[in-house]
């Protein structure tokens, strides 16, 4: 009998290993939520999802906010609404979001309550990130008329501001985008600003770009370090080796990585065409990696080190959105939408593609990696005017749920980076946040999304330009006809 | 997983010959100019030849290259192509190419493209051809025709509200409208309501409406649009398919009415390299070229440069070699192919 169990011992111990690797196999992976959004994605590897301690917020529910109550023009670069920004404040789970009503909202991230509005000098394109600041709690905002602002999060108080570039007569517009907090050194945090300003005067001429590190506590310059004359995207804050390091993209296909203690330009890499959004960073197996999305639509995985190409990916089209990573159980995988109309899921350590889900339309925002219910999914928002929901594990389409039309109907609307989809958990249901096109900020919890997003109906515009088109077209052949035929009776006949 | 859906029936899904490793095609730049090379040089079975070229253009547009050649669709892309030029010279050339390089062989070779590569024109040619087959004995319908016709623009003006009421449809989808348009202003001339001369005006009106869409930032897709794109277009298929059934009664009734490139073409016309004109003295006033033209643009020997689409049917068929090309900068013809024994002496 013992020895009989000795040998059944070695068999149940595999047996059970064998099951448990099935069972982990089939479980799908987690996504690692963030903890504090203090960069534009959230965190580093850009989820965008959050898990929130809110008991004062109420039962989240499906809810809408109008933001569009003035239409501009359009203009190349402008957006309605940022992409949104969590956090718990003070028992409560508070979104904020930039409209281009110049003004800042923070809204009960749960009812869709207004909680305050701050309203700034310029449009606020930028996402606003949130930190903690000694016992409270700081919303970030960088704003286009040219000031970064810290303002306390629980009641919309300015605590302090900055302006990257002093005020003069002739300056023209500015375009900052989503700040990030990191440390300069171990502890100390600052806030790190990309920025882009421009003089209308030939007199001056200028036009310039860089980065501007801040002081978290009261807003004091640190340090500034210039990276050209043109567009940057946000920078993200990743700390390797003990340092702390920023990675961002520029206009002009520039990938930079600064120290984040001074601001050197620790590498530079040239793509082949424009990085508009912040690329994404982890730890694989071979070492820190940084994978960038350019309008080329090639993702890249670099080494965050020394920026030497580890792999790279072409997708059919522009990609403008950031990519995302999942790191969790097994290999991290990144995942990228693009105006091919394909969200790629690929190995984040090699570039080798996984997998594809195609949509109706190019996909132009960032995705955003949530976990619901233990099933793990990508939310990214298209050209289609849907935001799509995969499986993570295998590129599944979940539910589709439309968010609205443009306020535009323009040729070059990809000039602009519009809002990013974000997640968050609240009173454990997860929520999906999209600051639409269409002027209004939308909830949807994700288990009813589909039945909480607005029907599809034909723009009003096209109705109204049916008679706009046919009613002259046909009194002007009626009119032509006839005028001819008077000609012809008019001629004497020989 | 949701089953990847290939833009149609595109063969690559990465461009084909791309300029240095972009998204700007090459591909159609190359083709367009072998082909207008290649038309240059053909003298025997013309319009065999043409067929082919149609056939091929069709194939290469619609199965290789993503480039559009949309009539809309180009006069607005070189719109906005010219707004990036100082900019972003990739992205400029890719909008502007297409348009510069027909305009430059419009310019040198006269409206070859309207003739022998618009897949919108090779579209109303198929219709033609099945039209041709079936020719009608009377040029006027008969009433009861005409009241089944009009059932029939009432119906698709129907299923049109109806489509728009159920799905989304935007300003992008106006060329639906243009369908609506064409298919009215078909059954009104079939109908003797509007002469076909007089309404070919429309044209102008048509491309001052893209114009004024295009400067709006307003995008209107072009009729064949959907075979050049990776998107769903819906409303393009449609107007392509009424293109098509309008075709089967009144020949190339878009490049008559409302093909706003066409006027476009049609203009540059008068000042092009190249044109077809009466030989002197050989006309003798049979009109074979009257019923070989599918856009009327000849009447006894004499051609509209502005409606004119460079197809050398004319040419080809005229039992007296009566029309020949004549290049407008040394004022020399090409020698006109006369059946044997037809010839008249002009003399």
């Amino acid at each position: 009998m013992r020895r009989a169990g000795s040998l059944r011992r070695p068999s149940l111990v595999i047996l059970g290993a064998a099951v448990l690797a099935v069972v982990l196999w089939l479980v799908p992976r987690s996504v690692q939520a963030c903890s504090l959004w203090s960069q534009s994605r959230c965190d580093a590897q850009n989820t965008a999802a959050i898990e929130l301690d809110a008991p004062a917020s109420g039962p989240p529910r499906a809810w809408s906010f109008d933001g569009s109550g003035r239409v501009w023009g359009y203009e190349p670069g402008m957006t309605v609404w940022s992409s949104p920004a969590l956090a718990s404040v003070e028992g409560r789970a508070v979104l904020a979001a930039g409209n281009y009503d110049h003004t800042l909202y923070a809204l009960d991230a749960a009812t869709g309550e207004r909680l305050w509005t701050f309203t700034t000098g310029g449009p606020v394109y930028a996402a606003p990130v949130f930190f903690r600041e000694g016992d409270r709690m700081l919303l970030l905002a960088a704003s286009t008329d040219r000031l970064v602002y810290a303002i306390d999060a629980a009641n919309g108080r300015q605590v302090w501001v900055h302006s990257v570039e002093d005020y003069r007569p002739t300056l023209g517009g500015a375009r900052l985008a989503a700040p990030c907090v990191g440390g300069t050194g171990e502890t100390d945090n600052a806030v790190f600003v990309a920025y882009w300003v421009w003089d209308r005067s030939l007199a001056n001429s200028l036009q310039k770009s860089g980065v501007l590190a801040l002081s978290l506590a009261d807003g004091k310059p640190l340090w500034r370090q210039e990276l050209g004359d043109n567009d940057l995207s946000a920078p993200i804050f990743a700390r390797t080796a003990g340092r702390g390091q920023l990675f961002l993209g520029s206009a002009n296909g520039n990938i930079y990585a600064l120290d984040a203690a001074t601001g050197a330009v620790q590498w530079k890499k040239t793509e082949l065409d424009a990085v508009r959004s912040p690329p994404a960073f982890f730890v694989s197996a071979s070492g820190p990696l940084v994978v960038t999305g350019s309008k080329y639509g090639t993702v890249r995985g670099l080494d965050a080190p020394s920026g030497a190409e580890r792999w790279s990916y072409k997708t059919g089209d522009r990609i403008t959105g950031s990519p995302a990573i999942l790191v969790g159980q097994g290999p991290a995988r990144a995942f990228v939408g693009s105006y091919d109309r394909f969200m790629h899921a690929l190995d984040a350590t090699s570039g080798t593609p996984i997998w594809r889900f195609a949509a109706r339309g190019g996909l132009y925002s960032s995705p955003a990696l949530v976990a619901s219910g233990g099933e793990s999914m990508a939310l990214v928002l298209g050209w289609d005017h849907m935001l799509h929901a995969t499986a993570l594990g295998s590129g599944e389409p979940l539910f589709s749920a439309f968010t609205g039309r443009p306020l535009w109907n323009v040729a070059g609307m990809d000039d602009s980076n519009w809002s990013s989809p974000v997640a968050g958990r609240i009173r454990d249901h997860w929520m999906a946040f999209v600051g639409s096109y269409d002027g209004t900020l939308r909830a949807l919890p994700l288990g009813e999304a589909e039945r909480a997003a607005p029907v599809l109906r034909s723009n009003r515009w096209f109705w109204l330009s049916f008679p706009l088109v046919l009613l002259p077209f046909l009194a002007l052949a009626i009119g032509l006809t006839g005028r001819e035929r008077r000609r012809r009776q008019a001629i004497p006949t020989r | 997983m949701q089953p990847e859906r290939s833009p149609l029936s595109k063969v690559f899904d990465v461009p084909f010959l791309s300029l240095d490793g972009t998204s700007v095609e090459m591909a159609s730049i190359i083709f367009l100019f072998l082909v207008v090379i290649a038309i240059s040089g053909v003298t025997r079975r013309r319009q065999l030849v043409r067929r082919f070229v149609q056939a091929g253009s069709f194939l290469v547009f619609f199965c290789v290259v993503y480039s559009c050649l949309g009539v809309f669709g180009m006069i607005r892309n070189g719109l906005y192509g010219m707004t990036l030029l100082g900019s972003a010279y990739s992205e400029s050339f890719y909008w502007l190419a297409l348009p510069v390089v027909i305009i430059s062989v419009t310019l040198l070779h006269g409206t070859v493209f309207c003739g022998w590569i618009c897949p919108t024109g090779t579209v109303q040619d198929l219709a033609g051809w099945l039209r041709k087959r079936f020719p009608r004995r009377k040029e006027r319908l008969t009433r009861g025709k005409l009241i089944g016709l009009a059932g029939f623009v009432a119906g698709f003006l129907v299923l049109l509200i109806w489509l728009g009421s159920k799905k989304q449809l935007l300003i992008e989808d106006s060329s639906v409208q243009w369908a609506a348009m064409l298919i009215l202003l078909c059954y009104l001339v079939l109908a003797g309501a509007i002469d076909d001369l007089p309404s070919r005006k429309l044209r102008l009106f048509s491309l001052a409406a893209i114009f004024f869409t295009a400067v709006s930032h307003l995008v209107v897709t072009s009729p064949v649009h959907f075979a050049f794109t990776a998107r769903d277009d819906p409303a393009s298929a449609l107007t392509t398919m009424v293109i098509l059934v309008s075709a089967l009664f009144i020949l190339r009734p878009w490049c008559r009415y409302l093909c706003p490139w066409g006027y476009l073409m049609g203009f540059l016309h008068r000042f092009s390299r190249l044109r077809i004109q009466q030989a002197p003295g050989r006309c003798t006033e049979c009109g074979v070229c009257n019923t070989t033209c599918d856009v009327a643009a000849v009447k006894n020997g004499v051609i509209r440069l502005d409606q004119c689409q460079f197809c050398y049917s004319c040419v080809d068929h005229c039992p007296n070699g009566g029309l020949r090309v004549v290049d407008m900068w040394t004022q020399q013809g090409e020698k006109s192919v006369v059946p044997a024994g037809k010839a008249e002496d002009p003399a």
